[in-house]
């Protein structure tokens, strides 16, 4: 302790309650309250946060959004503190391939830096947008109720700065809190409670002009109140996008645009699986079927090096995708297995294995192997094509991609990418794989399908506005062009192959890549807070 | 978590304490409860400010701990002067982060978003951390660095030549927010010159005309926590000062059922609160008044029996020719005067529904005695003659009795407190600079300095100093070019000096770029009427406070802060002596020792002398801690010196002040008994004989 001069020494008393002491104490549940009618707007909390946590310039774990509500003179402007929920059922925490987001016994969702690989899977699937990356270190964050502040008897930041006393924590558990009477005895919201998250954020006052992100218009021309905002090149702002909203007169004046947390690496790495996928399971297909005798090169070698060298590209791809490249082991090494990622990582070495092993035997002269291994090779082949779509559905936060059609959907690409790749590889060699045609019926009526689903997907009606304002966005909105390119391709495909011009499958193969890349975007692109 | 880290994170939990209520309690510290009114406090007690550890929110969820020394200051952004806690890192001694003082009676621990973000202004790369001079033409661009020492002998010669030469009014000293209260002032005023120009015709000095001639005092200060009605012509829940202050205790107010009236012509954050949104037409907000006004003197909604006993009715009958005539014919008169601002006619000016406009004046009429009302900038800067809206709104406060009054609205002196300093000059140096104050704009309430160019061209007036602080009319005035002419033109200034911590379009223009500290960089007194009590606030370089505790001596601030960056007290001590090193000019008096005449005063002892001299209660109150009056604040940055301050008016006056006294026949008191002594200068910017501290108290 150090001598101080000004006269005055710190107190010494003999009972010091530590720390340890006091987590001896029955678990609180920490819930917050938001109260929209106290709220003045004035962003104290954004940066009293942005302070104690350290967060850099263009990233903020909360921050207030503003809605301008009717006409003058009958006209007000609705705020809401946007941030982190601390969901009961976290989808976020679900997501993370390595419990890098977890959640903590008093209820607060909080986060491991050290373990976060920077896969994304965690701002897919949050429904409230409350996650980003940080560009400093690279790994996620979002708010975490302050929890080294309270660990110690502080409340958060934002709760201590606020002017009006507009944000408030309490324990749940205890029936006299502040916290407990609000949102047992008065009008409470959370936001999308339709996500079955259970926000431990409740809004008291808050208009449904801010807690629904597409309630409000978007300004024209990106113009917010004090600012203009990038609403494009892979952001997005709140407001809705289309000639409708669900709120009359309400106009979004001020939001903080959010990144789209997977671009083109994750659309291609789903295009370069599905021909990793395919390429194994075409001429296992035709084989079964008779169409190709099981020493048909196709099946003993050219198959499953294509399949293994895309599927080499499939892992570089998502490696190359990770915030933190170096950590890729980490979904292997620290698995938390209610993640798709995990799932599909083991699903995708497990397929990789047996490949190996598939041209191992073939290399080896045990060309007779390649039947046994089939039976693990065939649902090893086929996880790798599906999980994907467990994987996007995770993803609870994206509407678009909560469709049953996606499972079969992701099978039926893999045998067009499959297929294509193999009779373009057929082309290339000048016809030495002797593929016959049953590769090309199979591409034809892979892509019929997948054409039929794509255009369903796009035109059929969808439950919720999230959804719809996401296939909008597909059909007329910022992803059309790729979205009726590929199109375009696709009946060129069927039209060409169809008149016997087989090099006619690149241009179905580049359909499905735009189609992929167009669906996936879009699927990101509606706001969520 | 490693294994390492846990051995190391379980050594040291033995540090870390708890701030929870039982916890702190249990310790016999302070427990600063928070808004959630939980167990969880809002700041650590303040018995271990001076080592707190808390948990690194970087390395979360790994357990690292940060010792921290917690040392106030006061904000610097806007003119709030909220309290401000610098968390001051034991191991680097760097701030960490800023969060506000629980201890400051005006914040109460909250702030804005200004309060946080002064970190970023301590760190900002692109701060000027050296004195720099001119090195190419005016507005060139071109700068070198300089010393301190060569950059004070040359300004100060220059002012010693003009003081000498009697042209002391080509020293100016040009302010837009001064960081304390009569310090500069009082420098002026030692030096002799009339120069103490501000910006204040471009901002406040609109309302600040309505209250000056109805009370002379120029602000409000409106007692919102406790109001009944609140009516802000100005958006005080998000701008303005003082926002975060009064922010708190409108809300306070509302959440007790006040009711809320705002005029802004924007849809404001504050409009958006308001029970009665009014958007007028800009510049018809005094009719709109009047017809409140009037209305509730036809409906006899005022309280007569504060306006028979405080208004000065009788002078005006005398006026009208009736005198002697009962207050009811001055009813009577009043009934007439107002009658043709009917809702009709202010709707047709306002554009606003006269029903509308009839609500508002329902709603006034019910607040009784707590009226609080606030309009600062907004409808009186906007409008030709919008002095008038703070006049018409101060009507309806007289109207209802509401001055002074719990909920309603005092003048500003009465809730603020300026301490006055050891040596104080006379009240005017005696000379008139007519660039600042032409003659031809008797009725101006401030500096006439928007019109500065012009006046200069006008005048073919010179300047042979001239210092801009906290002012950059080159980018806020509405003639920038005109400024910028005045400033490139060598036979209209003969050298500027700016001073300021960060680059802006008028230190662009300077001779000599002189770098100040930031809120938490530079020492200043200050106190502002925030609500019904007084207070005072302390700004102090909390690195020089955190390296005095660990026992530290620090000669001057520079030595604490980043790069040779200093602060306006210590650097106008060390001009006058420069200007005055022997004292012939007898100015550098005025900046002496107290304790040992003939030395330099330090920021220590004027700082202390004020505290234990001139602050009631404080002297008792830091003794009871065991600390001196000047080591209590700046330990603990603020302290109350009065609350519930009430209606002054309605206080007896002692005897010995109507010593000899004299009533009028219109019950005007007059007395030969001296004035009486107080330890509040009064009104800030007034500059009275110090008679008291010239006898040696």
């Amino acid at each position: 302790m150090s001598v101080l001069t000004d006269g005055h020494s710190p107190a010494t008393n003999s009972y010091v309650p530590t720390i340890s002491e006091a987590s001896t104490a029955p678990q609180p549940l920490w819930a917050k309250v938001i109260d929209q009618t106290r709220c003045i707007g004035c962003h104290a909390c954004t940066t009293a946060c942005k302070s104690e946590n350290e967060v850099p310039l263009s990233v903020t774990r909360t921050y207030v959004k503003s809605v301008d509500v009717g006409r003058h003179p009958r006209a007000r402007r609705a705020f809401q503190v946007t941030r982190c929920n601390q969901c009961e059922d976290a989808p976020c925490v679900a997501a993370c391939p390595t419990a890098a987001m977890y959640s903590r016994e008093d209820g607060i969702v909080d986060f491991d830096k050290s373990s976060c690989i920077g896969c994304k899977a965690c701002i897919a699937a949050c429904p409230y947008d409350a996650i980003f990356i940080n560009p400093d270190d690279h790994s996620a964050e979002k708010c975490n109720f302050c929890a080294h502040r309270l660990d110690i008897g502080l409340e958060p930041a934002c709760v201590v700065v606020c002017p009006t006393e507009a944000l408030i924590v309490g324990d749940m558990k205890d029936p006299l809190s502040e916290v407990s009477g609000i949102v047992h005895q008065e009008a409470v919201a959370v936001r999308r409670p339709e996500k079955e998250t259970r926000p431990k954020v409740f809004y008291k006052g808050a208009d449904r002009a801010t807690l629904d992100p597409l309630a409000a218009r978007q300004p024209e021309g990106g113009l917010f109140m004090w600012s203009e905002q990038d609403n494009g090149n892979g952001k997005v702002s709140s407001g809705h996008t289309g000639p409708r909203n669900s709120s009359a007169a309400a106009l979004l004046s001020y939001d903080v645009p959010h990144e789209i947390p997977w671009d083109f690496r994750v659309s291609l790495y789903t295009f370069t699986k599905s021909i990793a996928a395919g390429a194994y399971l075409v001429p296992l297909l035709l084989a079964v079927a008779g169409m190709i005798p099981w020493s048909s090169p196709v099946w003993t070698l050219v198959g499953p090096l294509v399949a293994l060298a895309f599927l080499v590209l499939t892992g570089a791809l998502l490696v190359w995708d990770l915030e933190h490249p170096e950590r890729f082991w980490m979904v292997l090494a620290r698995p938390q297995w209610r993640s798709w990622l995990v799932r599909g990582g083991f699903a995708i070495t497990g397929y990789g294995a047996l490949l190996a092993a598939h041209i191992g035997a073939v290399v080896a002269g045990r060309p007779e192997w390649t039947l046994a291994l089939a039976w693990a090779g065939g649902p090893l082949a086929v996880a790798t094509a599906v999980y994907t779509a467990y994987l996007l559905a995770q993803a609870r936060a994206r509407d678009l991609w909560q469709s049953p059609l996606l499972p079969p959907h992701f099978l039926v690409q893999a045998l067009l990418a499959g297929s294509g790749a193999l009779i373009l590889a057929d082309l290339a060699t000048g016809g030495a794989l002797a593929l016959g045609v049953g590769a090309v019926w199979i591409f034809q009526a892979s892509l019929a399908v997948h054409v039929a689903l794509a255009l369903g997907e796009a035109t059929m009606t969808h439950p919720t506005a999230h959804a719809a304002l996401a296939a909008r966005g597909m059909l007329r909105g910022r992803y059309a062009g790729l979205y009726w390119t590929g199109f375009c391709f696709a009946a060129a495909a069927l039209v060409l192959v169809g008149l016997g011009a087989h090099l006619g499958v690149a241009a179905g193969l580049a359909a499905l890549l735009l189609y992929e890349h167009a669906y996936l975007q879009a699927g990101q692109s509606v706001p969520l807070s | 978590m490693t294994e390492r880290d846990n051995l190391e994170s379980l050594e040291k939990l033995e540090r870390v304490v708890s701030a929870a209520r039982a916890d702190a309690e249990a310790r016999g510290e302070t427990f600063y409860p928070g808004a959630s009114r939980v167990h969880l406090a809002s700041y650590p007690p303040k018995e271990r400010w001076n080592d707190w550890v808390e948990l690194d929110s970087k390395a979360w969820p790994r357990r690292v701990e940060k010792r921290y020394m917690l040392v106030p200051t006061t904000c610097f952004n806007c003119e709030s002067a909220c309290g401000l806690l610098a968390y001051v890192d034991r191991d680097t001694l760097q701030v960490r982060k800023f969060e506000g003082n629980p201890e400051h009676p005006g914040s109460r621990g909250r702030n804005c978003a200004k309060g946080p973000a002064t970190l970023n202004q301590i760190t900002d790369p692109d701060r000027i951390l050296h004195p720099l001079k001119r090195a190419g033409g005016r507005g060139e661009g071109k700068w070198e660095r300089v010393s301190w020492d060569d950059a004070l002998d040359d300004i100060a010669a220059r002012i010693r030549k003009a003081l000498e030469e009697d042209r002391h009014n080509e020293v100016m000293y040009h302010v837009g927010r001064p960081g304390e209260d009569g310090y500069t002032e009082r420098m002026l005023a030692a030096w002799g010159v009339d120069g103490h120009n501000s910006h204040t015709n471009v901002c406040s000095s609109g309302a600040r005309s309505g209250y000056h001639w109805w009370m002379g005092m120029d602000r409000p200060s409106p007692d919102h926590a406790n109001a009944k009605v609140i009516v802000l012509v100005s958006s005080h829940l998000e701008t303005g000062h003082y926002f975060n202050p009064h922010a708190q205790r409108i809300m306070e107010g509302k959440k007790r059922g006040a009711k809320l009236i705002v005029l802004d012509t924007r849809l404001s954050n504050t409009a958006t609160h308001a029970d009665h949104w009014l958007s007028p037409y800009p510049g018809s907000e005094a009719a709109i008044f009047l017809a409140v006004a009037n209305w509730m003197i036809r409906e006899g909604r005022y309280d007569r029996d504060f306006v028979r006993r405080w208004w000065n009715w009788p002078d005006f009958l005398a006026a009208q020719d009736v005198a002697g005539a009962p207050f009811e014919r001055f009813e009577e008169l009043l009934r007439e005067m107002y009658a043709e601002y009917t809702f009709e006619y202010a709707a047709s000016e306002s554009g606003i529904d006269a029903d509308e406009l009839r609500k508002v004046a329902e709603v006034v009429s019910t607040a009784g005695t707590r009226l609080a009302t606030h309009n600062w900038r907004s409808a009186g800067a906007g409008n030709l003659g919008g002095w008038q809206v703070a006049r018409t709104l101060t009507l309806l406060s007289a109207l209802l009795g509401a001055l002074a009054t719990e909920g309603g609205t005092f003048p500003n002196a009465w809730n603020k407190f300026v301490p006055k300093p050891p040596r104080l000059p006379k009240r005017h140096p005696g000379r008139w600079n007519e660039v600042q104050w032409p003659r031809e704009y008797p009725l101006a309430l401030n500096e006439m300095s928007f019109l500065m160019p012009h006046l200069m061209r006008a005048q073919n007036a010179y300047l042979d100093v001239y210092f801009t602080r906290v002012h950059n009319p080159v980018w806020t005035n509405p003639d920038g070019f005109s400024w910028i002419e005045m400033l490139s033109d060598p036979g209209r200034i003969g050298l500027h000096v700016a001073l300021t911590p960060t680059w802006n379009e008028t230190a662009y223009f300077a001779d000599y770029v002189l770098p100040m500290g930031h809120s938490s960089e530079r020492h200043d007194l200050t106190s502002y009427e925030q609500y019904d009590g007084q207070w005072l606030g302390f700004r102090q370089p909390v690195l020089r406070a955190a390296r005095n505790r660990l026992g530290e001596q620090v000669g001057d601030t520079r030595e604490v802060n980043p790069g040779e960056v200093w602060e306006e007290n210590e650097f106008w001590i060390e001009l006058t002596w420069r200007v005055d090193p022997d004292g012939s000019l007898g100015i550098r008096e005025f900046f002496e020792s107290v304790e040992h005449p003939g030395e330099k005063m330090t920021v220590d002892e004027y700082y202390g002398w004020i505290f234990a001299n001139t602050v009631p209660g404080l002297p008792e109150v830091a003794a009871r801690e065991g600390l001196t009056p000047l080591q209590y604040m700046r330990r603990y940055g603020a302290f109350e010196v009065a609350s519930k301050v009430g209606r002054v008016y309605e206080q007896p006056v002692p005897d010995e002040e109507l010593e000899d006294g004299h009533v009028d026949e219109r019950d005007r008191v007059y007395t030969r008994a001296p004035v009486p002594a107080s330890p509040q200068a009064q009104g800030g910017t007034a500059l009275e004989p110090d008679d008291r501290r010239a006898r040696g108290r």
